[in-house]
């Protein structure tokens, strides 16, 4: 609770003082609240009572004005104070969001393989509302209720202790009342969020396989197992409305007995107790308005238990202040030749799984690489570490003799030309996603898309250039991508160029674009090349063979074909096939 | 839609019929204690001549408590289990519908969208639904129930002038909700601008971090939640106006029924219990204003749901005829006459002149340039889409009076998509259904050449993959889906360019247990690699939706055409090498 108290604080630190003078307002709106009773009061004893209109001091008239005078400033009060708290509210949200998602732009790829972009989405965007409703729904109210109920309950001290204290009986059975109920319904909430989470998963997860399930024929398993879950969320969340039915049936009764013990002591003239009729009127008043603020105590504990459990989601994020990348640190590079250098490197993605062991090799500046292995063996491992996605465990890495922990990291990467088997589009026009917010001419936009042998395909789309993708690019193949991550590169010209091939089929025109593009890139500069295509692996100068993440053998394609191990048995395996 | 409203209504009217007057009688009840405590303070000024008359009355109050038991829990309880009745029948309907939708309806729904029918437009009808129940039915029983006590048990005149601001003050109140409702849809539009951006960054981030971009990123980001927060405050701004003028009208309303009142009282028509009773009315209105410009809110935000709900329930689904009544597989004979065929709504011809001819028992290669028509045939033959008649006809019978269940249950295609269940790798390669053994499950991914690697991992078979589960490589992938072919017992197995991610030599393996499992059946190899296809008994070449070449591989190769071209770009480079090599 304690750390819970400080993360709140924490996230609320930079509105302090709003806070405090919306605390100090709701304080007198909570005044005028309670002094209107009073006012009534005395209408009742000084004059209704008596039969007058006037008693010297001021008129029936009199009061009522400065009762609707008491309404008119609390009223606008609350306007201010609830405006107030809704700013305050938003600012916190605005200030999170801005928080988490540069953190997640700023944390490195171990962090998003941990944290996938569907749990980001979800901190970012919902939780962060939760937090928004953890400030105006609870805080706000919650502070002006417990001020409430403490002025009220100080107010029947003051105008009878004796009665009070008989009265405050009820408030140990209410305390237990209150808090069986609010246990009963956290589990309650618990349980039905648990279910909802699993149904919602499970729809998303039809939905994306609708295609199969029609395949498959497995339309009425799915349906069946649809129906257990939606009838699991109902029986879970049932007993939740038979709790909400009995809560202010629960409430009015404490309220009535309260109201009771008023007045049966009133009568009975208990302890000497002898007020006037209007004292007693206020006195029940009070006691009914203390229990709509208390209803809504009760009412507000999802809300709460949201917003708590949103702020520790969002804390385990941020407190994973080791994956932030620093981008400030390192040296700044002048002139790169493209000479990488990998000595005895380990690397493990967690613990001691290692992925790497013992890689050592070297590209000279120009020179061209082919990453061969089967799945696992490590390959794109290597690229991600050249670009320090991820940071090694032993060895070092070396670019033109710096080790590349010394360089600095967007220096680094901008020198770094990587293109993904499945390139990544932004549902932007093509421009952009060639530009990606980096200072690029027209000019030599369309320079690059013509040496990437783009130009065809980007000319013949209806708006060319400015055509808008798609999200993740879907309106495009995966041929389509690489040509654009192709053209990407040339426009930027990095020092040195990654690609990792895709093992989608590509149709052959496309491929020969892609080839000619390779070609191209892999004569001006460093090329490293995950590559799963013949064609692509006889040109380069080196292959690297591995296995389990070692290199089981290096060389050129003769020289490997030559030695008969591994790789020549790969090849004519493919030979073979070809027949 | 409607249908499910009817079917619930049906089902439920005379619960709802039960709710509504449960509610009316609470409310009835709710009438009793300001009255009861009226009474009392108009007792409490002669004690001693009322002492019994006041423990009566005290006794009255506590019998309202009784009476809420009787009448409320069954009420909130009753509607509750109603609206939650609605809301799973909904939910299970659009699941069914969903399932049997045509899949050319769901070309141009975005799976968000799908996924909000089942959440957010869901939610906001059972919402509307819940507020009928629980807020809409009590105010009109408050206007009526509360209004007739205030005018029958003490002045008509107080009524009236106390409730007028109150009036007066509601009808500002929905003029200004208008413009509520103008700034939230800015608002909600800059919300989806947000987390449409939010989903794109955190799915690009390996692109953004290899080209340095989080900085822009992030300013982008800042503007966008900028955007939203300005717009967030001044809806709250505005609706908070609206609770200040309804509570002015409160606070005004109670102090004109004071003013008034008291003169009432010392002209001696009404006594102070009167007065206080009448206070205790006019609290009960409270809520009810409160409510009532939120029904207007609610019932627009469920009519754009429901609408939507509406459009998705109209889509057309698959009809599942018998016309044959046949169980289980269809033969394997595929006949295809002329073929035409384009998307729905698109102008573009996806297939041209198709005709062809596959026996059981044969193996049917193809291959094609990218949208060559390879996957449409595919869809067609699965009746994934409306097949035109006498066009395609399986087992001797035209498909589309095959029943559609029988069809898809007799042929086995495997897609190039992996997508695997969140489930176990059992599950996902029986695919939820029973009545095979653990043999046969085992030798089918024995066939798939993933046994080995299943048997590694530590939960074997029953290793969880998927979403909540282990991320299994992409040829991981494929295998577990390749397995399914071997455990069903389809007369027609497809696979759809499932070998892309594998190695030759678990290829060549693969492609020799297909053949052996293919021996009687009819396989049909769709692949861009010669190698995959060269030994099928019948090979077709697809080229913009056409049958450009058609044969066996020996004659294709020796024919000048795509198909030779294909070939020589695939063994050119090997064979300059091996010459190499050899001289």
């Amino acid at each position: 609770m304690g750390k819970m108290l400080k993360r709140i604080f924490f996230i609320a630190k930079n509105h302090l003082k709003l806070i405090i003078i919306t605390s100090l307002l709701a304080i007198v709106i909570n005044v005028g609240e309670i002094s209107r009773p009073y006012i009534i009061e005395i209408i009742i004893d000084e004059f209704l009572s008596k039969g007058i209109v006037d008693n010297g001091k001021i008129t029936i008239m009199g009061l009522g004005i400065i009762y609707i005078g008491i309404v008119l400033v609390q009223y606008f009060l609350d306007f201010i104070v609830s405006s107030l708290t809704n700013i305050i509210g938003d600012n916190i949200v605005y200030e999170i969001r801005n928080k988490i998602f540069n953190f997640s732009q700023k944390a490195n790829i171990s962090f998003h393989d941990k944290n996938n972009s569907g749990k980001l989405y979800v901190r970012i965007i919902n939780d962060a509302e939760d937090v928004y409703a953890l400030f105006t729904d609870v805080l706000s109210t919650f502070l002006k209720d417990i001020v409430f109920i403490i002025a009220i309950i100080g107010m029947m001290i003051y105008l009878n202790i004796k009665l009070s204290l008989m009265t405050f009986v009820i408030i140990p059975f209410l305390y237990l009342t209150i808090r069986f109920f609010m246990k009963i319904l956290n589990k309650i909430y618990a349980e039905s969020k648990n279910i909802r989470t699993m149904l919602n998963s499970f729809l998303a997860e039809s939905i994306y396989g609708i295609k199969l399930i029609k395949i498959f024929n497995i339309q009425k398993e799915k349906e069946l197992e649809c129906r257990d879950y939606t009838n699991k969320f109902k029986k879970a969340k049932f007993p939740a409305s038979l709790i909400y039915g009995l809560i202010p049936i629960a409430m009015s009764f404490f309220e009535n007995i309260a109201i009771s013990i008023v007045f049966v002591v009133c009568t009975k003239h208990l302890f000497n107790i002898n007020l006037e009729v209007g004292i007693i009127y206020v006195f029940v008043t009070y006691i009914k308005s203390v229990f709509t603020p208390i209803e809504r105590l009760i009412d507000n504990i999802d809300v709460l238990e949201d917003a708590m459990s949103s702020i520790n989601k969002i804390y385990e994020i941020l407190e994973q202040s080791d994956c932030i990348e620093d981008f400030e640190a390192g040296e700044k590079l002048t002139d790169v030749k493209g000479k990488i250098e990998f000595k005895n490197v380990w690397f493990a993605y967690e613990g001691e799984n290692w992925v790497l062991k013992d890689i050592s090799f070297t590209i000279e500046p120009g020179e061209t690489i082919a990453l061969v292995g089967k799945t696992g063996s490590g390959k794109t491992t290597i690229t991600n570490l050249i670009n320090r996605f991820y940071d090694i465990q032993k060895g070092e890495i070396l670019l033109d003799g710096i080790n590349i922990k010394n360089i600095n990291k967007k220096e680094l990467r901008t020198r770094i030309g990587t293109i993904l088997q499945d390139p990544f589009l932004f549902a932007k026009s093509i421009k952009d996603n060639i530009k990606l917010n980096r200072e690029i001419d027209d000019e030599k936009i369309n320079k690059a898309i013509e040496e990437a042998s783009a130009k065809d395909f980007i000319e013949s789309l209806p708006n060319g250039l400015d055509e808008i993708s798609k999200e993740r690019g879907d309106s495009f193949s995966v041929g389509q991508k690489q040509l654009l991550a192709f053209s990407r590169i040339f426009a930027t010209d990095p020092n040195i160029f990654i690609l990792d091939e895709a093992t989608a089929n590509i149709d052959t025109y496309t491929e020969s674009l892609i080839q000619k593009s390779i070609d191209k890139l892999s004569k001006q500069k460093t090329a490293i090349i995950i590559a799963h295509r013949l064609s692509t692996i006889v040109n380069v100068d080196k292959i690297l063979v591995l296995e389990y993440g070692k290199i089981v053998e290096q060389g050129n394609h003769k020289e490997l074909v030559n030695s008969g191990g591994y790789y020549s048995k790969l090849y004519n395996a493919y030979y073979e096939s070809l027949g | 839609m409607n249908k499910v409203l009817k079917q619930w209504l049906k089902k439920s009217y005379i619960k709802i019929i039960l709710i509504l007057v449960l509610v009316f009688l609470n409310i009835y009840i709710l009438t009793y204690p300001p009255k009861i405590i009226g009474n009392i303070i108009d007792l409490l000024y002669d004690i001693p001549n009322n002492g019994n008359e006041i423990y009566k009355n005290i006794f009255y109050l506590m019998l309202t408590v009784v009476g809420l038991f009787l009448f409320r829990l069954p009420w909130r309880t009753m509607a509750q289990n109603q609206i939650l009745e609605f809301e799973k029948m909904l939910k299970d309907n659009l699941f069914t519908h969903y399932m049997k939708i045509k899949m050319s309806n769901l070309q141009n729904i975005k799976n968000g969208e799908i996924m909000a029918f089942f959440t957010k437009d869901s939610n906001e009808v059972r919402r509307f639904i819940g507020f009928m129940f629980n807020k809409t039915a009590r105010i009109v029983a408050i206007f009526i129930i509360a209004t007739y006590s205030m005018i029958k048990s003490i002045n008509i005149k107080l009524t009236l002038i106390s409730l007028l601001p109150i009036f007066i003050a509601t009808l500002f109140v929905f003029i200004i909700k208008e413009k509520v409702e103008k700034l939230s849809s800015i608002a909600r539009n800059n919300f989806s601008k947000l987390s449409e951006f939010v989903q794109e960054s955190t799915n690009g981030i390996r692109t953004i971090k290899a080209y340095s971009g989080e900085d822009d990123q992030i300013q982008e980001f800042e503007i966008k939640s900028k955007k939203l927060r300005d717009s967030d405050i001044k809806v709250s701004v505005l609706s908070n106006l609206i609770s200040t003028l309804t509570n002015l009208g409160f606070g005004i309303g109670m102090g004109l029924s004071i003013l008034y009142g008291s003169n009432l009282v010392i002209n001696n028509e009404i006594t102070i219990g009167d007065l206080v009773a009448f206070n205790g009315y006019i609290t009960m209105f409270v809520d009810p204003i409160i409510w009532l410009p939120q029904i207007i809110t609610k019932f627009k935000l469920a009519k754009i749901s429901y609408k939507k709900l509406q459009n998705f329930f109209s889509l057309e689904v698959e009809e599942i005829k018998y016309i044959e009544e046949r169980k289980g597989n269809v033969l394997g004979d595929i006949v295809i006459k002329d073929l035409t065929y384009n998307y729905p709504a698109n102008i573009e011809v996806a297939l041209k002149n198709i005709s062809l001819e596959v026996k059981q028992g044969e193996t049917l290669g193809i291959i094609g340039t990218i949208a060559s028509g390879k996957t449409t045939l595919m869809n067609l033959l699965l009746r994934l889409y409306t097949v035109p008649r006498g066009k395609i006809s399986i087992g001797g019978i035209d498909i589309n009076d095959i029943k559609l269940e029988d069809l898809r249950e007799s042929i086995c295609y495997i897609t190039q998509e992996h997508f695997l269940f969140s489930s176990t790798i059992e599950e996902n390669v029986k695919l939820f259904r029973d009545g095979y053994t653990a043999d046969e499950i085992i030798d089918s991914t024995k066939n798939a050449m993933i046994y080995e690697e299943i048997s590694r991992m530590e939960d074997g078979i029953n290793t969880v993959v998927g979403e909540r589960g282990v991320d299994l490589s992409g040829g991981q992938k494929q295998r577990v889906v390749i397995s399914r072919a071997f455990l069903q017992k389809s007369n027609i197995v497809i696979f759809d360019d499932t070998f892309s991610a594998l190695d030759n030599k678990t290829e060549e393996s693969l492609l020799k247990n297909i053949r052996s499992l293919t021996k009687d059946k009819t396989c049909i190899i769709i692949s861009n690699r010669i190698s995959d296809i060269k030994s099928a008994d019948k090979i077709i070449v697809l080229d913009d939706g056409e049958i450009v070449q058609k044969g066996k591989h020996d004659d294709l190769i020796n024919e000048n055409g795509l198909y030779k071209k294909f070939y020589l770009q695939q063994s050119s480079k090997i064979d300059s090498e091996v010459g190499d090599l050899i001289g």
